[in-house]
């Protein structure tokens, strides 16, 4: 018996996007990660599934409001076949949970009928599937959440030629979590022990936790966030997709990779050798948003260093990113190298004692390297406006 | 400008007075009040003081020796020319100023321009004008003054001459001002003086924004906390929950059973207790059949025993009633013995005594009769006394007053006869051829008439004389008192019947012995006890008719007794009798002594008697009492058989009861009933315990489930997120606005640093100036620097050799320091400004190093020789002209002006 499936995971839906301050551009980013399920509906019609799986971090918090309860439901309920989620280390069941709250039943049952909570390590038994959920009860579960696979329960002998099909939500053991944003340290601890998970007796184990598509076993699948929601870099990170499965009993899974994401998380780094950068920049930066507006974050590293006009112009061109994108995530640290024009404007006025010999002190001191020179840094830059100001 | 000459006129002491100044060095010499401080103080105020006037500067100048009004002439030379300056000080005063190169000035054009030459303020009236130039004029007293005062309040023209001076380079631009105002203001804007953000400021709402920002965080921190820990309860309480339910049931099930067991044991417990009685009634029953039986034997035994011990007694105690007998026997014979020996004793004592008053009748018969006798010799010398008092009796009473009367007037006759003698005319008649006839009575030849009385001497006829012995009538007086004294003589003789003075003298004579031999008779009775007599007499007849009375009565009491003769015969009698009496009382106290004994052996034998008697009675009782008890024992419990068997039966129900009862007590015991009720308690106690903690569970998953719940309209992980995201954002922005604040304040500090450096810069040609005059003091390493800000001179700070890199407090030096390192300042001062007068100003020193020592006036000497060197006028005055004798100066010495007129000037040392 075959079975065609969506296998998604991290919606992560009500995350707050606390590192962009303007409001708006929060919103459209915490508006695009219900967007993405109807994208993802889509992709489901297209695909002729029969259902979809969401492998843990439905929500982005266990104690998600009610708006977004409501919000998450209302575009659930619009994809039409039964989804079926287990809780991950974000929105984890037990007690208390988000799931025993009486507003969030409400929503659901209105909402979202077709939405199914696993909450219980046992076989779910469908028409054409066996689905074995592995469901986080705890935010950092110690045992391994699919153990109880590893029983002596015969599943063998039960279910038929339905293809099983396990559900999990954690890190396998060679390969880490990424933390829960880009600010955040360490990734959830819950470590699924695959190797151990009989080779035969399941068709597809469907992960959640990493953020990017990624094969992890030969039928184990992570399929990382259907709407990236962090600056990631390497790791060969695959994010913004849905994995479209068609499985069977004792068949290895067919499983197609099918984009979803909208936003786009950029990262640059960028060394100046001299002012003449700033305009590489613009063209490196041009190149990744090129004329889009409120679609692209974009994680800036800057090292190198730059005279003092050039590194004004360069606050300025900033200021204008962060108009345009979403969010721009700054670490500059770019030194400021007066040029000699610039030297000469400020060390070698003649006419001008104080302010020559002011600017001369402060040159050295910002190269010196030690914890005055930012403080140096920032005085020539005030110096520089002030003389350049003054009539 | 450089000072000429003065003159004064009419000046306090000074009449007229000339002095000329050399053009670099002037030493004004002279003592105390010679006007050395009038002589500077007038050119001063000629300068300065605006002549017409009434001021205390006016009146000071005023001469009360000289009268006229105090003139001034002054002559100087400014700008290339000389000048000729006259003041007439007073209400009416009058200016004039004669420039060598113009017409001359008068009133206050003079002064005008007088003013313009000296770059001061026209027209400075009051205190000011005491301060005009005071930089350069050191008034006396005040030479220790702080000089930074000077540079004050000449720093107008210091600058302007230091900028002349080559700072200009060095000065701030315009530009340089307005960026270093700028940071300074926008400094001040973020931080308070104290270094402190400045409330308001952005760098202070920053922090603010910060401190709120990580505030919030932690709110939200602590409610995820919260709610963590809720969930955790929740899960603890739900696990506790299960736990405690599986534990009651087990509990519940160990209190079915023990309490199975608790019911068993009560039932064993009462079959218990009724076995138990009935074992006991077993074994008291054959207790008592035991008892009676051991009764009996023991009255058996009992009573065999009293009778073998009482058969001895009752020997005994007819033993013992033989032995009393014989006890009083004998005390009857020892009584009679006694009875007759206290006989003999008072016959004996009755012989004894009997002898005894034999003695002393006898003592006492021998008494009366010596007593007889002595009454005899008595009555003989009484007799003897009545004899002698009657001769005594028949003698004149011629006492010794009395003899002593009669003598007394024998002498007196006496002497009366002999006066009488005395005083009689003796005539002789020698040889006669005529009579001699006196009173008639012829006197012959040879013989010699005495006459005593007026007699007439008849010699012949024709002759007759009339002899008066004694002159006249004395003889008759004397002859008078003759015969009275025998008169009174023979009268007393006659009142005893005497015939002379010799018989009263052997009368008192007699009247003496018989006294004597009266008085020895008297003694004699009195030795012989002649008062008492009588009454011994009649106590001896007393005592002598007791003793035979005595004798008599004593005499019919005893048997024959022959009565001694004398008293050595009644003496032995006595003994002897007294001997045996002895003998009789030593048998009676024997006698007495064996009564005794045999009394006391009675009583013992009769006690023993009675004492055995009344044991052999008890006995005898003892056993009717014992045998009746058996008779009654035999009775009750029937004969040796009946008894025998009833035990046998007894101790066959004692055992049966015993076995019965340890069965019961066996399986009690089995039961653990100690541990049973520990494992009551203990049960009870865990239930409680258990349900305590089902209840607590039940309220802990109650109050975590309500913490838990969530009605959706807020999000606490969101929250925190949010709270991280903006606590980052403010701290962010909080070091941006700190770096700037940073950058701000670094920028102020160097503007300002610089702005020091530079106005130092600025300032050294004067310090570098004071620093040449201050080395000539203070050696070479002494400096000064001038610091000046927002062209103002700030301090004035003073280096010296020896004293480390810190600048030295004026204030702290001593006197002398004080005034010389004033005066170095002063001169630096005066060089700089002596651009503005043709290089040279003078500098004037009124007694103005007081306090400093020899050696240090010796360089002081080269610091004032340099300033001159370098176009100054120096003058100094001082009353010690010869301190300054290495000065090089030209010297001008004032005198008194009421000793010496005029002036002396004194060449100077070069000329």
């Amino acid at each position: 018996m075959k079975c065609t499936f969506l296998h998604s995971a991290d919606w992560q839906l009500g995350k707050p996007f606390a590192g962009v301050d303007d409001g708006q551009k929060r919103a459209l980013l915490q508006n695009e990660r219900l967007a993405v399920i109807g994208r993802l509906a889509g992709k489901a019609k297209e695909h002729g599934a029969e259902f979809v799986v969401v492998a843990g971090d439905l929500f982005d918090s266990p104690r998600a409001t009610k708006s977004t309860v409501a919000a998450a439901c209302s575009a659930i309920g619009a994809i039409g076949i039964p989804v079926f989620a287990i809780p991950g280390n974000h929105d984890h069941g037990g007690a208390g949970s988000l799931w025993e709250q009486e507003f969030f039943k409400r929503e659901r049952d209105q909402l979202a009928p077709n939405l199914k909570i696993l909450l219980t390590p046992e076989p779910v038994e469908l028409e054409s599937a066996v689905l074995f959920p592995c469901p986080l009860l705890r935010r950092h579960e110690a045992t391994d959440p699919t153990a109880w696979l590893r029983s002596s329960q015969d599943f063998g002998a039960r279910f038929g030629n339905k293809p099983r099909i396990v559900i999990a939500h954690g890190s396998v053991l060679d390969f880490g979590s990424l933390p829960d944003d880009e600010d955040s340290e360490a990734g959830s601890p819950n470590v699924i022990d695959l190797p151990r998970l009989s080779e035969s007796a399941f068709d597809y184990i469907a992960l959640g936790d990493w953020h990017g598509a990624k094969q992890v076993g030969a039928k184990a699948w992570y399929s990382g966030t259907p709407e990236l929601d962090r600056f990631v870099k390497g790791y060969d990170h695959n994010p913004g997709n849905i994995l479209a499965v068609v499985a069977s009993r004792d068949q290895p899974p067919q499983v197609q990779c099918v984009p979803t994401g909208a936003i786009g998380w950029h990262e640059l780094e960028f060394g100046f050798a001299d002012d003449t950068g700033l305009a590489r920049l613009q063209e490196r930066v041009d190149e990744k948003i090129g004329t889009r507006a409120n679609q692209d974050l974009l994680r800036l590293h800057l090292t190198g260093s730059l005279g003092i006009e050039a590194a004004i112009r360069l606050d300025e061109m900033i200021e204008a990113w962060a108009a345009r994108l979403l969010r721009v995530k700054l670490h500059n640290q770019t030194a400021i190298a007066p040029s000699p024009a610039e030297l000469d404007g400020l060390a070698r006025r003649a006419s001008d004692p104080l302010v020559s010999l002011v600017a001369t002190k402060l040159v050295a001191l910002a190269a010196s390297g030690n914890e005055q020179a930012a403080v140096a840094r920032n005085a020539l830059r005030e110096l520089h406006a002030a003389v350049g100001k003054a009539p | 400008m450089r000072l000429t000459s003065a003159t004064l006129r009419h000046c306090r002491l000074h009449r007229e007075l000339k002095v000329d100044f050399d053009p670099s060095r002037t030493l004004i010499g002279g003592p105390n009040e010679t006007g050395k401080s009038t002589l500077i103080e007038a050119v001063h105020r000629a300068l300065f003081l605006k002549a017409k006037g009434n001021t205390e500067h006016h009146r000071a100048l005023v001469s009360s020796l000289h009268g006229g009004h105090p003139e001034v002439e002054l002559a100087f030379e400014a700008g290339g020319h000389s000048y000729l300056l006259k003041k007439r000080f007073g209400t009416m005063g009058t200016t004039t100023l004669a420039p060598s190169n113009s017409v001359t000035l008068s009133g206050d054009l003079a002064e005008t321009e007088l003013a313009r030459i000296l770059s001061v303020e026209a027209g400075v009236t009051g205190k000011a004008i005491a301060v005009q130039w005071a930089h350069l004029w050191v008034w006396q007293g005040q030479a220790g003054d702080d000089p930074s005062a000077h540079a004050t309040a000449q720093q107008n023209g210091l600058l302007q001459r230091l900028q002349q001076m080559g700072g200009a380079a060095a000065l701030q631009s315009q530009l340089d001002a307005r960026v270093a105002q700028h940071f300074t203001e926008i400094r001040d804007q973020i931080y308070t003086q104290a270094g402190k953000p400045k409330a308001g400021s952005e760098l202070e709402r920053a922090e603010g924004a910060n401190a709120l920002a990580r505030e919030k965080l932690a709110l939200a921190n602590d409610r995820v906390r919260r709610l963590d820990s809720a969930a955790t309860d929740l899960e603890n309480a739900t696990r506790s929950l299960l736990t405690n339910s599986a534990s009651l049931a087990d509990l519940e099930k160990q209190h079915d059973e023990t309490e199975a067991k608790a019911r068993q044991l009560a039932e064993l417990r009462q079959q218990e207790t009724g076995q138990s009685h009935a074992m006991k009634g077993a074994v008291v029953r054959h207790g008592a059949l035991e008892s009676a039986d051991q009764q009996i034997l023991k009255a058996r035994v009992g009573i065999s025993e009293l009778q073998a011990s009482l058969k001895p007694r009752e020997e005994e105690f007819v033993r013992l009633e033989s032995a009393s007998q014989d006890a009083r026997g004998k005390v009857g014979t020892a009584e009679m013995a006694h009875r007759n020996a206290a006989q003999a004793v008072r016959a004996a004592r009755l012989r004894h005594e009997l002898a005894s008053a034999h003695a002393l009748q006898l003592e006492k018969t021998e008494i009366h009769t010596k007593l007889g006798e002595r009454d005899r010799k008595i009555s003989k010398r009484r007799s003897d006394l009545i004899e002698l008092e009657e001769q005594f009796a028949k003698l004149p009473k011629i006492d010794k007053t009395k003899l002593n009367k009669i003598q007394k007037l024998e002498s007196e006759c006496s002497n009366a006869r002999s006066a009488l003698q005395a005083m009689a005319t003796g005539i002789e008649v020698l040889a006669a051829n005529q009579s001699v006839n006196a009173s008639g009575q012829s006197i012959k030849v040879g013989q010699l008439k005495i006459l005593t009385e007026v007699t007439e001497v008849q010699i012949g006829s024709a002759i007759r004389l009339r002899i008066q012995p004694g002159g006249g009538t004395s003889l008759a007086d004397a002859r008078k008192v003759e015969a009275e004294a025998r008169d009174d003589l023979q009268a007393v003789l006659d009142s005893f019947g005497l015939k002379s003075v010799n018989e009263a003298t052997d009368v008192h004579a007699g009247r003496d012995e018989l006294i004597s031999r009266v008085k020895a008779v008297r003694a004699e009775l009195e030795g012989m006890g002649a008062e008492s007599l009588a009454e011994e007499l009649q106590g001896a007849q007393n005592d002598l008719t007791a003793a035979q009375a005595n004798v008599e009565r004593l005499a019919a009491m005893t048997s024959e007794l022959e009565a001694p003769n004398d008293k050595g015969a009644a003496k032995t009698l006595v003994k002897a009798m007294a001997g045996k009496l002895s003998e009789t009382e030593d048998q009676e106290t024997e006698a007495k002594s064996m009564r005794d004994r045999a009394a006391k052996a009675l009583v013992s034998a009769d006690e023993d008697l009675i004492e055995k008697r009344t044991e052999t009675e008890q006995q005898r009782l003892k056993l009717n009492g014992l045998n009746a008890q058996l008779d009654l024992l035999i009775k009750t419990h029937g004969d040796d058989a009946a008894r025998s068997l009833a035990l046998i039966e007894g101790q066959s129900a004692k055992v049966a009861a015993q076995n019965l009862l340890t069965i019961t007590t066996d399986a009690i015991t089995a039961l653990q009933p100690e541990l049973l009720e520990g494992d009551r308690t203990r049960v009870a106690r865990a239930t409680k315990e258990r349900t305590g903690d089902q209840s607590d569970a039940r309220t802990n998953i109650a109050v975590a489930k309500a913490a838990l719940s969530s009605d959706g309209s807020e999000d606490p992980a969101n929250d925190l997120a949010t709270a991280e995201a903006k606590a980052r954002s403010a701290s962010e922005h909080w070091g941006s606005v700190q770096r700037r604040s940073q950058a701000i304040a670094l920028l102020h500090q160097m503007f300002q640093d610089e702005q020091r450096g530079l106005a130092q810069q600025f300032t050294r040609p004067l310090a570098d100036k004071i620093s040449a005059y201050l080395q000539c003091l203070f050696g070479a390493g002494a400096r000064a620097q001038v610091d000046r800000e927002d062209n103002e001179f700030t301090s004035l700070r003073l280096f010296r050799p020896g004293f480390g890199n810190a600048p030295f407090d004026f204030d702290t030096l001593s006197g002398g320091a004080k005034e010389q390192t004033a005066a170095a300042v002063r001169l630096a001062m005066a060089e700089v400004l002596a651009t503005d007068h043709d290089g040279c100003l003078p500098v004037v020193f009124d007694d103005a190093f007081a306090y400093s020592d020899p050696e240090r006036v010796n360089q002081l000497q080269r610091m004032l020789d340099l300033a001159a060197t370098r176009g100054l006028q120096v003058i100094v005055l001082s009353c010690n002209p010869a301190d300054y004798a290495s000065l090089g100066a030209k010297t001008v010495v004032l005198r008194s002006e009421r000793l010496v007129p005029s002036v002396r000037i004194e060449p100077t040392p070069e000329s």
